[in-house]
């Protein structure tokens, strides 16, 4: 609650040091001071007059000057204070106590990349204005560093410009393009266009008309049923309800394209090619019209109850259309960020430990520390070996022994003996040619 | 323990995973008939079998029913061996009243107390199994609660990047006050003298009425201007007021929540993310595109645009090769005493390229004025940096052109200074303001993507160069959404940092192993085939697309 208090420290300061109590015991010298000078005006050449005012001024500015520094004083004393409390909110007892880790930082070396991640997450918000101020202006530099780069390449490699990236450690061919001239490709627009065209459908859809996202999904069916969506049927299916359920609700023109009337001719005209697929759902809709007197009291009405449909329909638009363009439906970096601040506080504990020890973690491979974030961050399936405890990679895959136990290879290797091996936890034994490879 | 249950020692099963072999084999299963292979299947059925209440729970149970059980052979002997036992135990018990009478001659009344703690341990052991057979009953709803534990939002220490945020106008504060303070001082200090000479003076009839007058107009005017900065200074004081109180409500809001599930802990963190952003594009100088960005999403409050857009604008002053801006902000108002107080050297470090820049042309008359510019700045600096100023003599020895052959020379006359300046003025603004010295963004980042980071990630059975088709050779939720470290923009990024590390293995529940190798979740499985309209009893791969009888499926087992 460190935040609530912190909140009352700083009411009790903006009321009551402030600066313009000081600004108004000022005003009062000026006061004065033209008060003076007044006299000493209209007293003409009378010195008398003048020394008599001068002197009587004396304390009075005296002590308005004290009363300023004073409100100072008093400022200074309330600035102390939130200072302090703002201290204690950082520092009691609950918080991870140390520096926030600057000394290594993995990002530093790779502005380009970041820069990449910021345009495309700008992108993907619908923030097209501030991504093309950014675009523009983290190019110029761009530009200049690639008139550089290539300045000292041979023309033989300007055909093709090799990442500017710092060398990694892993030998892993890159395949990705080159990240800036990924950057300048916003230029052309295409991600942008796709983006554009992204948000005009799901306004259309807020807006509760399909029809432009059933085009979409029309355009894109092959994908969309390699990936085993059916997102097409889903929005016809919506359409469908949509226009049967009549001019009163959708307010669409009462038109025979509208109404009951209209949703059968919708359906006798897209549903054909469902058929096999959805058979049984197009045989409920059908059903359904039968009842369209008493919806309400029917078998059918929950498959007519569309009020949250649409914000579905949209969810899950949003989300076939990233991924076919190989994207996550969440920004990924706010993602990351978000991870990022929760596993923060593990990172910081461990880096104190580690520097209390005075030791360092030599594995650059894999985090010391378990970070424990929510389930819906977890992407892939994790197998750890309940022999060896350790995560399955590539090198290390899991292995599936005939009784259906799981184990990593490298640890199912060592206890096998003569080509035989016990499962750990049961009395089955099998051969290693045995076990399977598999992929979780 | 040895002697009679040999089976239970380390030396002779290990951890359990080595047969029992000759004189250790256990007693039991020879009485009992031979084991047999238990398939796995069996087993899952007979679990159900046990579990599944029956279907008439009402009505008295039949006490005789449970005989039956005795006709399996092996609970016959565990239920004839603890027979034994108990009798034994209660014969004891029963004997213990009359040998009582017997032996200490207490009247039958007091020997039956000695039942009484009997009684005691009895109700307590009910309580304690009770409860201790409640919790082992909970544990799979704790695997739920431990995920929702998981989900948990730790206030205190999720605020921990934030810190910077409500640190800045605080010492934004602290300066303004100071910069207020300095003022007053002086031109208080001022009128103070002056009103008292002129009293004198004018006491001693040295000075006329009109001397008067204009030592009055000086102090008046001297006044007005402390007015006229203390107004921008309370107005500044205010902004940062209302600045931390914006912050600090903003900080206040995540207290209300409690789980990273919340709606409005979505929202928080995106302004968060929004926040992060702005900063990082502050530092790296895209000032219009932090603002913009800012303003679109009204966190105008929750971001310095204006104190990084100085230290920006005073950063490309530096490289592009002036010092003046900097000096300026070095020396102005308090600045210096602080820049003294954290032993920075900052202003030497301007100072000497000012001299090195005059040195650079070297002519006659810029060489004496380097000299008198040394004189006055460099040299009282010789105590702290020896080693400085004795080359900044030896530079007058050097001109440009044949500096080239002595490394420490070559360096002094090399632009590249201008970019240390800048570097170094940028460490000790932030400094200075308790900013910490690398985007937070960074910070973030590399610990968000750790985390999220698994070896699947950058595999390489991943096609990393197939980013547009659906690129998952492992992912826990292939439906709903690709992997952040996957997409695209992170992919590469993630490259250079450590993958996470986990202690428990996060699969889907149910798995099932297709003939393909390819293990999916039950649900799944059933859902996809529900959903691609395939005959009852047939499965399809979700990433390659190949159809399986379901008989072809095998049980996969998690540990």
């Amino acid at each position: 609650m460190s935040m609530l208090q912190l909140e009352k420290e700083l009411g009790k300061l903006t009321k009551s040091a402030r600066l313009s109590e000081a600004v108004q015991d000022v005003d009062k010298i000026i006061d004065m001071l033209t008060e003076a000078r007044q006299r000493v005006a209209e007293s003409g050449n009378d010195p008398h007059t003048t020394i008599l005012t001068l002197t009587k001024l004396q304390n009075p500015i005296r002590e308005g000057l004290e009363a300023v520094n004073e409100d100072l004083k008093g400022v200074h004393k309330g600035q102390n204070k939130f200072g302090k409390a703002l201290q204690q909110a950082f520092t009691n007892e609950k918080v991870i106590k140390g520096t926030l880790p600057t000394e290594h930082d993995p990002m530093a070396a790779n502005p380009d990349l970041i820069n990449r991640a910021i345009a495309m997450h700008l992108l993907r918000e619908g923030q097209f204005g501030v991504a093309s101020t950014f675009i523009s202006e983290a190019q110029p530099q761009e530009e200049d560093s690639m008139a550089q780069f290539q300045s000292q390449l041979s023309p033989a490699t300007l055909a093709s410009p090799t990442s500017p990236r710092s060398p990694t450690p892993t030998d892993v061919p890159i395949v990705d393009a080159d990240p800036s001239s990924d950057l300048s490709a916003f230029h052309s627009e295409a991600l942008q266009a796709s983006f554009a065209s992204m948000y005009s459908i799901l306004s259309s859809l807020k807006a509760h008309d399909l029809l432009p996202a059933i085009t979409w999904a029309r355009n894109n069916c092959a994908e969309l049923e390699a990936r085993g969506s059916n997102l097409e049927f889903e929005l016809c299916k919506l359409q469908f309800i949509w226009l049967f359920k009549g001019p009163e609700v959708n307010g669409l023109p009462d038109t025979p394209a509208n109404g009951r009337s209209g949703a059968l001719q919708y359906a006798r005209n897209n549903f054909g090619h469902f058929q096999q697929r959805h058979l049984r759902e197009i045989q409920q809709l059908s059903c359904a019209m039968v009842y369209s007197a008493n919806l309400g009291a029917s078998p059918y009405r929950a498959m007519f109850d569309i009020t949250l449909a649409f914000d579905e329909v949209a969810a899950s638009f949003t989300r076939e259309f990233c991924s076919l363009l190989g994207l996550s439906a969440e920004s990924p970096l706010y993602v990351a960020a978000t991870a990022g601040s929760i596993a923060l506080p593990q990172l910081m504990k461990f880096l104190n430990k580690v520097k209390g020890k005075g030791t360092e973690w030599t594995t650059d491979q894999e985090l010391a520390f378990e970070t424990p974030l929510p389930r819906s961050m977890v992407y892939h399936s994790i197998f750890v070996c309940p022999v060896s405890k350790e995560q399955t990679t590539d090198a290390n895959p899991p292995m599936m022994l005939p009784c259906g136990h799981v184990l990593a290879r490298e640890s199912l290797q060592r206890l096998c003996k003569n080509n035989k091996c016990k499962c750990p936890y049961c009395p089955n034994e099998g051969r290693l040619q045995e076990a399977r490879e598999i992929v979780l | 323990m040895a002697l009679f249950l040999p089976e239970t020692s380390r030396v002779v099963v290990g951890n359990g995973s080595i047969r029992p072999t000759g004189v250790y084999k256990a007693l039991i299963p020879i009485l009992a008939p031979p084991p047999g292979n238990f398939p796995s299947n069996d087993e899952e059925q007979q679990r159900r079998e046990i579990t599944e209440k029956p279907k008439s729970a009402s009505g008295f149970p039949n006490p005789l029913a449970c005989l039956l059980l005795l006709r399996h052979r092996r609970t016959a002997i565990v239920v004839v061996c603890m027979g034994v036992h108990y009798t034994i135990y209660s014969c004891l018990q029963a004997s213990l009243s009359t040998l009582f009478t017997e032996i200490y001659q207490v009247s039958g009344l007091v020997s039956g107390l000695t039942y009484l703690p009997f009684g005691v341990a009895c109700a307590m052991a009910a309580f304690a199994t009770g409860s201790r057979q409640k919790v082992s009953n909970n544990r799979p709803e704790l695997a739920i609660m431990g995920d929702r534990e998981y989900a948990k939002l730790d206030h205190e220490n999720h605020l921990l990047l934030d810190q910077p945020l409500l640190r800045l106008p605080f010492e934004l504060l602290r300066k303004n006050f100071r910069s207020a303070h300095f003022e007053v001082e002086r031109d208080g200090s001022f009128v103070k003298n002056t009103l008292k000479d002129t009293a004198t003076s004018a006491m001693n009839g040295k000075a006329s009425p009109d001397d008067v007058l204009k030592s009055l107009d000086s102090m008046l005017a001297r006044m007005q201007g402390v007015k006229r900065k203390l107004s921008t200074f309370a107005d500044e004081e205010a902004r940062l007021h209302r600045h931390e109180a914006a912050r600090v409500r903003h900080l206040a809001e995540l207290y209300d929540m409690h789980s990273t599930e919340d709606v409005k802990y979505e929202v928080w963190s995106r302004t968060r993310l929004d926040r992060l952003l702005v900063d990082y594009l502050l530092r790296s100088g895209y000032g219009t595109s932090a603002r913009m960005l800012a303003e679109e999403r009204g966190i105008g409050d929750l971001v310095d645009v204006e104190t990084f857009e100085t230290m920006g604008r005073i950063s490309q002053c530096l490289r592009n090769g002036s010092v003046t801006e900097a000096l300026a902000w070095c020396t102005a108002g308090d600045i210096k005493k602080e820049l003294r107080k954290m032993d920075s050297n900052l202003e030497f470090e301007l100072r000497y390229q000012q001299y090195i820049e005059l040195v650079r042309p070297y002519t006659r008359t810029k060489l004496a004025e380097a000299i008198k510019h040394a004189q006055k700045y460099l040299h009282p600096y010789r105590a702290s940096h020896p080693k400085e100023v004795r080359q900044a003599c030896g530079l007058l020895a050097v001109p440009p052109q044949r500096a080239a052959s002595y490394q420490d020379y070559r360096d002094l006359y090399s632009p590249s200074r201008w970019e240390m300046l800048a570097e170094l003025f940028a460490t000790t603004h932030n400094t200075l303001l308790a900013l910490p010295s690398i985007p937070l963004l960074h910070m973030a980042l590399s610990s968000g993507l750790s985390a999220l980071k698994t070896p699947a990630c950058h595999s390489s059975a991943h096609p990393a160069s197939l980013a547009a088709a659906p690129s998952h050779t492992t992912s826990l939720s292939l439906a709903s959404s690709v992997c952040p470290i996957c997409s695209t923009e992170l992919n590469e990024l993630a490259r250079a940092v450590p993958y996470a590390h986990h202690t428990q293995s996060h699969v889907e529940p149910d798995l099932l192993l297709l003939p393909n190798d390819r293990a999916y979740g039950k649900a799944r499985l059933d859902e996809c085939a529900r959903k691609a309209g395939l005959p009852e009893g047939q499965v399809k791969d979700l990433r390659t697309g190949q159809v399986y009888p379901a008989e072809l499926l095998k049980k996969v087992f998690i540990t």
